[in-house]
């Protein structure tokens, strides 16, 4: 806080200074000239305060979204000093995956197995997959200029039907802290055409005009850096994107049929293929292009909600798509099945449910053959 | 629709677009109208019907004094009490309720009163005193009686000054509106320049100031008695930084429409007395006071002592229009108090002595440090809290907190520096640089400070009256 104020109230006065600070004469002045030069030094301002401040997607006042950015650096940095890792795994999803996968159990998990891994977990709450593809794409760019040695990257993506199918999922209308940080140009662009051009059978999480008007309001406020040192998050914090939850909310107990249903799912699944959505590759992570990873495999943290389960085991029929979606899986949700591991009606998992499912993540993993 | 929300600058391009394309003065009048109503609505346009039966009162007033030339004393004194009822509804309903009932439980009398939730509609204060200023000029001649609705709406309704202020007096504004406007570049940029200027005031150093201020205000018994003080100067900046960024904006955008608004600040941390403070601060409130409430309770007439009276009276009456609460007119009474000891002071005493700069500096530290007292009561959540901020100044208070103020107390730097820069200086600036390079200069420095902003809005405090 202190560091803001001393920042502010330098910015502040230079600011008064320079304001009042005698100018040069130039010649005289024409409406066109009057247009356009203002507009240019307008934009020179932003672009002095872009280079001023780099890596400005890093910047959130949200401790979670810096501490993950920071988690990056430390874990590549980590690698870089040990020798002893030889995988680095990179986890990326939503809610699910947050509360249900401990990467710390992940990476000793895998260590007993000789598998000596690191594992970056950057879940996030709530992230659709432009908020992910943000911090994906630091975590990339850093894998491809910062590591020191070669390292097997194992790219693990929750694959969850909500966030693939709905492109805007979880947008603040109005901005927040989150949304401006993520809302970059090239987003924001991306968002629009997305969130305009996929077909959504859900009429509730179609993309509406105020989505789009919230994407722009958003996307001004990043681009032209408004409140970027209100955002700036000085105390370096890391954060490894696993936040256990510990109580259940009341009034939601898992049922006996809920998990029966589960598990018909993932014996019984449609013979329907679905297709990854296009755009998820597109704006997310492009395996072609981007010979970062050496293995790219889909998951979806256990859980007892239908929809995405059936979403999960249907992507998974695709030949060109990997998956953790072996009968473990299934085994470890009959595992789930009493009432103590889940935080809500059988979506998120507490602690001691996480436990059970990132022993799985390990297990599955391992059996995959991905893994040196 | 505040000046500092991303909405604004694309509202006020639209706008300044629009109108200069628009050829006939009537057209852009009616345009500037529209956008008003759209400005005001954006917050909650149900109170569009209020502003508009102002508007129309005031309007309707001296058309009909001069159809019923035998009733106009009447229609005159209904107008007012209609204007000033409206407000009492809206504004001190509760107030008064709750006084009442505070009353009776004082006396023994168990009473059991209703207070309706009433919605403060933004700016009534200032709209309706803009009526009452149209309504009074008329009647003194200094506007004519016939002036059109949409002269007198737009004068009301005028989006720039229409939440607070300034103040505007009909008579300043209205006859600008007969005047064809025409696109000036030195205008323009010195609307541009001020805007920027005012948005430096409010959103880089107000705004930043205000979480400080507003968590130390919220319970000051928690906090050691420096960072209680440093609270307290950290509000002497900030209200003043706020206001007068509102007013530096308003001015700024009526200039990129070719209207120039009065004054509202002029430097009033620089000044030696309680009477100079009040010819620096809020100017606009303090000519209004004067000339329609001042003058009409006896102003001069009748003697030093009715004269200390009435300006009394006034400054209790200013502290109620800022609030219904009984802070603002506590606020009001110390200000009344401090101005007739300076007046009496003044004449009897203050000549006789030399002016040098001991004396000065000792004028001036008195007057700031009164200033900064009053704010207390103004600021503070209840009487209690106003207690334990005053007991902080007290001498005999341990404290052990100044390194915790320093990087605060950095803050107030820029208002030394706005203090210290003389006012003429500014001006010189404004008026003599090259239009081009000074919106240059403007638009560089407008980018940077939006990073400096907060990305939450914060309502300017002038809003509240």
């Amino acid at each position: 806080m202190s560091d803001k104020a001393t920042i502010i109230a330098i910015a502040a006065s230079f600011l008064f200074v320079l304001y009042l600070l005698p100018l040069p004469k130039v010649s005289s002045t024409h409406r066109f000239s009057f247009i356009i030069y203002p507009t240019a030094f307008f934009i020179l301002g932003l672009v002095l305060v872009k280079i001023a401040v780099p890596d400005q997607q890093k910047i959130s006042i949200e401790p979670r979204i810096s501490g993950l950015y920071n988690n990056i650096d430390l874990q590549i940095e980590k690698f870089n000093t040990s020798t002893q890792y030889k995988n680095f795994i990179l986890i990326s999803g939503g809610s699910l995956c947050n509360r249900g996968i401990d990467p710390e159990q992940l990476q000793n998990a895998l260590k007993d197995k000789q598998y000596k891994s690191l594992v970056t977990q950057i879940c996030l709450p709530g992230a659709n997959h432009f908020e992910r593809n943000n911090i994906l794409e630091y975590a990339e760019k850093t894998l491809t200029t910062k590591l020191s040695r070669k390292a097997n990257v194992i790219f693990l993506r929750e694959a969850f039907q909500y966030y693939d199918n709905v492109p805007l999922a979880q947008l603040k209308k109005h901005p927040d802290q989150r949304t401006i940080a993520y809302m970059d140009l090239y987003n924001s662009i991306n968002a629009i055409i997305t969130g305009l051009s996929v077909d959504i059978n859900n009429e509730k999480h179609k993309t509406t005009p105020s989505h789009i008007i919230g994407v722009i309001r958003s996307s001004i406020m990043n681009i032209s850096h408004i409140g970027l040192v209100d955002r700036f998050s000085f105390n370096g914090d890391i954060y490894n994107g696993y936040t256990p939850l510990f109580e259940p909310i009341e009034h939601t107990p898992v049922s006996k049929n809920q998990v029966q249903h589960a598990l018909d799912l993932t014996s019984n699944t449609p013979n329907e293929i679905i297709k990854i959505p296009n755009w998820v590759f597109k704006y997310t992570y492009q395996p072609n292009n981007k010979p970062v990873y050496d293995a790219v495999i889909n998951f979806i943290t256990p859980t007892l909600h239908n929809a995405a389960l059936t979403y999960f085991y249907a992507i998974c029929k695709s030949s060109d798509v990997s998956c953790l979606n072996d009968p473990t899986l299934a085994a470890t949700i009959k595992k789930l099945e009493d009432n103590k591991f889940w935080y809500d009606s059988g979506d998120h998992l507490l602690q001691e449910g996480a436990k059970i499912s990132t022993s799985w993540l390990a297990t599955s993993l391992i059996s995959r053959n991905v893994l040196k | 629709m505040i000046f500092t929300q991303a909405i604004f600058p694309v509202f006020l391009v639209a706008c300044l677009a629009i109108y200069w394309t628009l050829k006939s003065n009537q057209l852009r009048q009616l345009f500037l109208l529209a956008a008003s109503f759209f400005f005001y609505g954006y917050w909650d346009w149900r109170f569009l019907s209020l502003l508009i039966l102002v508007i129309l009162v005031a309007w309707a007033t001296p058309r009909l004094s001069d159809k019923y030339p035998e009733f106009k004393g009447k229609i005159l004194t209904s107008s007012i009490i209609l204007l000033l009822g409206q407000l009492a509804v809206f504004k001190y309903f509760n107030f008064f309720i709750g006084s009442f009932e505070s009353l009776l439980i004082t006396l023994g009398i168990e009473t059991s009163t209703t207070t309706l939730s009433i919605i403060l509609p933004v700016g009534i204060s200032f709209f309706t005193f803009q009526a009452i200023s149209f309504i009074v000029d008329t009647n003194r001649k200094h506007i004519a009686n016939d002036t059109n609705l949409l002269a007198v709406s737009l004068y009301i309704a005028f989006f720039p000054q229409l939440v607070a202020g300034p103040i505007v007096r009909a008579v300043d504004f209205i006859p600008q509106l007969d005047k064809s406007r025409t696109f000036q570049i030195n205008l323009i940029t010195k609307g541009i320049a001020l805007f920027v200027l005012g948005f430096l005031y409010k959103a880089v150093i107000s705004d930043n100031i205000a979480p400080f201020v507003d968590l130390i205000f919220l319970s000051p018994e928690k906090y050691d008695s420096t960072v209680v003080i440093a609270g307290t100067i950290g509000f002497y900046a900030q209200i003043y930084f706020d206001f007068a960024g509102y007013s530096t904006m308003a001015i700024g955008i009526a200039y990129l429409f070719g209207y120039t608004l009065c004054d509202n600040f002029n430097y009033p941390y620089a000044s030696f007395s309680i009477v100079d403070f009040w010819r620096r601060w809020h100017m606009s409130l303090s000519s209004w006071l004067k000339d329609y409430l001042y003058i009409a309770v006896g102003g001069n007439r009748g003697g030093e002592l009715m004269r200390y009276r009435n300006l009394f009276i006034t400054m209790i009456l200013g502290g109620l229009w800022h609030g219904a609460s009984w802070a603002f007119i506590l606020w009001g009474t110390l200000h009344g108090i401090a101005l007739t000891i300076n007046h009496f002071w003044s004449a009897h005493i203050g000549k006789k002595l030399p002016n040098f700069w001991l004396t000065l500096s000792v004028y001036w530290f008195l007057t700031q440090f009164f200033v900064l007292l009053c704010w207390i009561p103004f600021r503070s959540e209840n009487f209690t809290d106003v207690w334990v901020i005053l007991n902080a100044f007290s001498p005999f208070n341990e404290s052990t907190g100044i390194p915790t103020i320093i990087p605060w107390a950095l803050l107030l730097a820029p208002l030394f520096i706005d203090t210290l820069v003389k006012p003429s200086r500014r001006i010189e600036i404004l008026n003599k640089q090259n239009p081009l390079v000074l919106a240059c200069l403007s638009a560089v420095i407008f980018a940077i400070a939006l990073a400096f902003m907060r990305t939450e809005v914060q309502a300017f405090i002038y809003f509240q009256f």
